[in-house]
């Protein structure tokens, strides 16, 4: 057990931090010396997009930077005053996961998938030393205290058999088996569902009020970190660029890459909507069904010309299975989509092809969403193959260069391959793709979820201006509730297939109507500390 | 787990039937299988004699229907030379092979493991250099080709051991020597690629960060997932060994089921040649059977 | 990748290049040996009977030996080239491209078609391929073409479950579904997305089988099953060596030793070619989670 600390002493003392990493084209410096510590019961958290360097120092202290090849250049990592560098190997291992623990990402992965997940837990107190029917009581009482359900049950259940909000709470259960003084935890909630990631936290802040344990999180989301956190650092590029009480840091933040952060957050993105108003698809009784799976039930909107329709909800609410019916890549069970009066399940010939042209998709992961083998030209082109009466190919290049320069890369771009751009660009790309048969509507799949804050700010700029320029109309499918808010001009609440309240952006998130969508908007945090803590409550009560 | 395995067992059952019905219709594509049957120096009257004892002149479904009844009751007809049931030779042969192939198989899955997990212990260094490029070439040796080597040098020039034959230990040697060269290169490779991946995998992070010892991380964690994959190719392999027996039994003069095959392939002898193949194709569905139950022991993702 | 590209980067690789230009060497002799060297092999010559490897005395031809008629192993070998190199070569070629069209098509087919093509993939793995070899060419005979057929049957589950498992996972990446979006035909697609993609695999794996059906077509000669004197392969001349082999090492030694480094080399270009191939593929996706972690 934790001897007794004194208050303030410090828990973690990272002192001018220099990490290198070995890549193929030279060496890269991950973390460039940083400074920071971290005091008994206290909650600190590290703000940072990809590439910032905070997941790095998270890994340094556990000594888990072999792999990728990283390597501690200079500086020192203190636990309650004795430097884990220093430590022989044997005793920083007895340190790991009884004085510090960690808790990952994606708990799917990083759970081993052939043990019980009983066994996984009692496996941190059999390393240090308890006997195995002690161990295993032990982490039934862990599982109960993290709110397993039937924990007796489960205790002999595997990984896999879990949701992701379950896993992540196993997780939790085996980083607090031995009550460490330091809980480390990287992006806990990231790939979870807001109402969920809002009882992780919840979880995380009962059990460090119970122990006094302190608690560092790493974190993308400045909402989770306004959320949780007592002190926050703000890492850009492998440089600590502010750091301070979180109150201080977001009311007047001193480095301007602190202020862009938070002024990404909360820019307002509507422009003014078309007032022509023609309607362009009429969706009615739309039902489908995988199999026995419900998947959606009976939804209705229409969209209009210039306008953008988001759709929000959590995992398995069939928004994105919608998106794929409009976009016919998959056949409703029942209902109807009408395109300028006409249903889509019976067009063909000119009228099809027609529709084909007129809608448009641009998809998550930038990544898989460009073909790796193809050059941009290529890419941009593929669809005028498709379509040939759309333009004349001695035109093709022409047009090429003007979309690029349009969503704001050069056309000196088109020789290069996916590859050689970032996911930003490449999302970029998809949008040009998207824009090659000029569209009246372009169905947006959680296209800048994926992105860090920046790029998605950058990303939702050029599709504002895209609008205004070119009178698209949106179905922006989204997650994020404060993304949707801040650009939407409407908005549908999905729940389990079912839309359970639209209306105009206003009034939906202004007062809602449907208990889950206020259950939704309570759950979603808001990079203000304050406020906040006043939903926070509110959520509670709730 | 039961549909798994009866899923998979059904499909090993339905490969043994496609494998009767080829060796019924190849037999009868010859035009007359009489000639099959019976040696080149027969008469026309024996031909005529088997030809009807066993209804060749038949309708071809009533032909089918006969030899489906017949292997139902393990009857394959009678071996020309040795004057007995062909499946009388064939069993007699097979516990040999069986258990060179026994031995053959548990020396590659251990020494592999081996190998393997220290190679993939620190990927592009020596050892693991080293082990590649020997585990390459041992996975392009021709067996044939080695087994004759091998007794160019230790049996006549060294003299140390017998060149074929059974009964001691020394007879032993240079066959599973030989058999093991393969399957070892193979099995080595799968080992240390699974092991690299498994050993990169986020659940290994996880492990060190709860303070597991470096043992414990390898073989607790690393190593039951990697044996994921080794498992699936130590069936393909064991299939393979087949293949390999016939070969080694060959050049070595051992009285096994390939040493069998091969014989009755020279004699034309077709009944000892199929009721080896029927042997042998048993063999490998009850051992995939094995595969799949071990694979869905290790695996609770399937099972569930 | 460009070909200087990949000149280049073989270069780099030592083993890999010493792979390439021993393989070539070997495709050279399968192309031209036997009408340059086809008269020296098969030339009895009684007073240079079963001479031992490494004399020079009776001219370059014997330095690898002779056999009991006086034949020259090394131009034997030379000669015998054609046949091994090319049976192996003829079956890759052959299991590839209907292996790798079938398992697209297994791949691409939501229906009932994908699911046949799958199971009857898994009734030939169940079989050990050299005894189905083994009887289909006792009844059918010997001949070369047969040879091909029997081992491109064994090889093309491979190449259907390589082809189909890749398929599977390029047809859920969004381009596609763009290209879908747009109105792209099934066909369109299958041409313009997943074949380019596919095929890098299957030429790995195709090297990697070119060594392996190499093998099994040897060791059918060695037992008698695969092709038939008076044309030679190499499988063959071990075989013939063996009742000699207390007397004339060399006559089973050389074509064996042949038969290694024809399958080392190409197991070596295979691995070398999935490393080189494999930066070019995803180098921006490696290069964004190293930098993510």
């Amino acid at each position: 057990m934790p001897p007794m600390l004194k208050q303030n002493a410090p828990v973690l003392e990272i002192e001018n931090l220099v990490i290198d990493f070995q890549t193929p084209t030279g060496l890269f410096q991950a973390v460039r010396d940083i400074s920071f510590r971290v005091d008994s019961n206290e909650s600190v958290a590290i703000i940072g997009e990809s590439g910032s360097g905070k997941s790095v120092t998270a890994n340094a202290v556990l000594g888990l930077l072999d792999c990728p090849p990283g390597r501690i250049k200079s500086g020192d990592i203190r636990f309650r005053g004795k430097s884990l560098l220093s430590m022989p190997l044997r005793e920083r291992r007895d340190l790991y996961g009884r004085g510090i623990a960690m808790v990952f990402q994606d708990p799917l992965t990083h759970l081993n998938p052939v043990y019980p997940v009983g066994w996984q837990i009692a496996e941190v107190c059999r390393i240090h030393g308890m006997p195995r029917r002690e161990a295993n009581e032990h982490a039934l009482e862990l599982m109960v205290r993290v709110g397993i359900v039937d924990p007796h049950k489960r205790f002999s259940a595997y990984p896999h058999q879990f949701s992701g909000g379950q896993r992540q709470r196993i997780m939790i259960a085996m980083a607090m088996a031995m009550q460490p003084d330091l809980l480390i935890a990287d992006e806990p909630t990231t790939a979870l569902d807001v109402t969920v990631q809002a009882r992780i936290l919840a979880l995380l802040r009962r059990l460090q009020s119970e122990t006094g344990m302190s608690l560092l999180m790493i974190t993308h989301d400045l909402g989770v970190a306004a959320d949780i956190a007592d002190r926050v650092l703000v890492m850009q590029k492998g440089v600590l660029v502010e750091h301070g009480p979180v109150e201080s840091v977001f009311r007047s933040p001193q480095h301007p890459y602190t202020r862009q952060l938070l002024t990404d957050r909360s820019e307002e993105y509507r422009s003014k909507k078309h007032e022509d108003g023609e309607m362009l698809l009429e969706i009615s009784n739309l039902d489908i069904h995988y199999g026995a799976h419900h998947a959606v039930k009976d939804v209705g909107f229409t969209v209009a010309r210039g306008e953008i329709v988001g759709i929000v909800g959590e995992s398995g609410s069939g928004k994105s299975t919608v998106a794929s019916t409009i976009l016919k890549l998959r056949e409703p069970s029942s209902g109807s989509i009408l395109y300028r009066g006409k249903n889509i399940q019976s067009l063909s010939g000119l009228d099809l092809r027609g529709y084909k042209r007129a809608v448009q998709a641009v998809f998550q992961d930038p990544y898989s969403s460009l073909n790796p083998r193809m050059n941009v030209f290529r890419i941009l082109s593929e669809a005028w193959t498709l379509h040939p009466d759309v333009l004349p190919r001695e035109k093709w290049r022409a047009r090429a260069e003007e979309l690029m320069e349009m969503v704001g890369l050069n056309a000196s771009d088109l020789e290069k391959f996916p590859g050689e751009f970032s996911g930003g660009q490449r999302q970029r790309i998809a949008i040009a793709r998207a824009l090659t048969l000029n569209p009246e509507v372009v169905v947006c799949d959680e296209a800048v979820s994926a992105l860090d804050m920046t790029i998605q700010a950058q990303i939702i700029t050029l599709l504002t201006r895209l609008r205004r320029e070119l009178g698209l109309a949106y179905v922006f499918i989204a997650h994020d509730l404060t993304l949707v808010e801040k650009f939407a001009d409407r908005v549908l609440v999905m729940k389990s297939g079912e839309i359970v309240e639209q209306g105009a952006t206003a009034d939906v998130f202004g007062a809602p109507k449907d208990d889950y969508t206020r259950r939704l908007i309570a759950a979603s945090p808001v990079a203000d500390p304050k406020l906040q803590a006043e939903r926070r409550r509110t959520l509670q009560l709730a | 787990m039961s549909g798994y395995i009866l899923r998979r067992g059904g499909q090993s059952l339905v490969a043994l039937m496609a494998l009767l019905v080829l060796v019924f219709f190849l037999s009868r594509l010859t035009g007359n299988p009489t000639d099959l049957y019976m040696p080149m120096d027969a008469s026309l009257d024996q031909r005529e004699a088997f030809a009807t004892k066993h209804g060749f002149n038949d309708p071809l479904y009533v032909q089918f229907g006969t030899y489906l009844v017949n292997i139902a009751k393990f009857d394959f007809g009678d071996s020309i030379f040795q004057g007995r049931p062909a499946m009388q030779a064939a069993l007699e042969a097979f516990p040999v092979t069986l258990r060179l192939a026994l031995i053959t198989m548990v020396l590659a899955l251990g020494l592999s493991v081996l190998i393997g997990s220290l190679a993939a212990y620190r990927p592009g260094g020596l050892f693991d250099r080293v082990a590649s490029l020997l585990t390459i070439s041992s996975a392009s040796t021709p067996d044939f080709w080695l087994a004759i080597v091998g007794i160019l040098i230790f049996s006549v020039t060294l003299g140390w051991l017998p060149t074929s034959g059974t009964g001691t230990f020394w007879h032993w040697l240079l066959p599973i020597g030989v058999l093991l060269v393969r399957p070892l290169g193979l099995l080595t490779q799968v080992v240390r690629m699974s092991m690299i991946s498994a050993l990169a995998a986020p659940y290994v992070k996880t492990a060190r960060a709860k303070g597991a010892p470096k043992r414990r991380v390898v073989f607790v964690h690393a190593l039951r997932n990697s044996m994921l994959s080794v498992i699936t190719v130590a069936g393909d392999q064991a299939a393979a060994l087949i293949n390999g027996a016939v070969v080694v039994e060959t050049v070595f003069g051992w009285p096994g089921i390939g040493n069998l095959m091969i014989a009755a392939i020279k004699q034309r002898d077709f009944a000892v040649l199929q009721a080896c193949i029927l042997v042998t194709a048993v063999a490998i569905f009850l051992m995939n059977i094995l595969i799949d139950f071990a694979y869905s022991r290790l695996d609770p993702r399937i099972r569930g | 990748m460009k070909l200087t590209n990949a000149f280049a980067l073989l270069r780099r690789d030592k083993l890999a290049f010493v792979a390439a230009i021993y393989l070539v060497v070997v495709v050279v002799l399968a192309i031209i040996g036997p009408e340059l060297f086809g008269k020296t092999a098969t030339a009895i010559n009684l007073r240079a009977r079963n001479l031992p490897s490494f004399d020079l005395n009776q001219g370059w031809e014997y330095y690898l030996g002779s056999d009991s008629l006086g034949r020259s192993v090394l131009a034997r070998i030379m000669v015998g080239a054609r046949n091994t190199i090319g049976i192996a070569f003829g079956s890759v070629i052959a299991s590839l491209c209907i292996g790798g069209a079938i398992g697209i098509v297994a791949g691409l087919s939501r229906g009932a078609l994908g699911n046949i093509i799958v199971r009857s993939v898994d009734v030939i793995m169940s079989f050990p391929s050299l005894l189905l070899a083994l009887i289909v060419l006792y009844v059918l005979g010997t001949d070369p073409v047969n040879i091909i057929v029997v081992l491109a049957i064994t090889r093309l589950p491979v190449y259907i479950r390589t082809a189909r498992a890749e398929v599977l996972e390029i047809r859920e990446r969004a381009f596609v579904s763009a290209a879908r979006v747009m109105g792209a035909s099934g066909f369109h697609i299958a041409i313009r997305h997943i074949v380019p993609l596919v095929l890098p695999t299957l030429l790995i794996i195709a090297a990697l089988d070119f060594a392996y059906v190499m093998l099994a077509e040897s060791a059918l000669s060695f037992l008698g099953m695969g092709v038939q004197p008076p044309d030679v392969t190499w499988g063959l001349m071990v075989a013939e060596g063996r009742a000699y082999i207390n007397v004339a090492w060399w006559l089973s030694f050389w074509p064996g030793l042949a038969i290694m480094l024809t399958a080392i080399a190409a197991n070596l270009l295979a691995s070398w070619f999935r490393l080189a191939a494999d930066p070019t593929l995803a180098a921006g996706r490696k290069l964004a989670d190293a930098a993510h972690a």
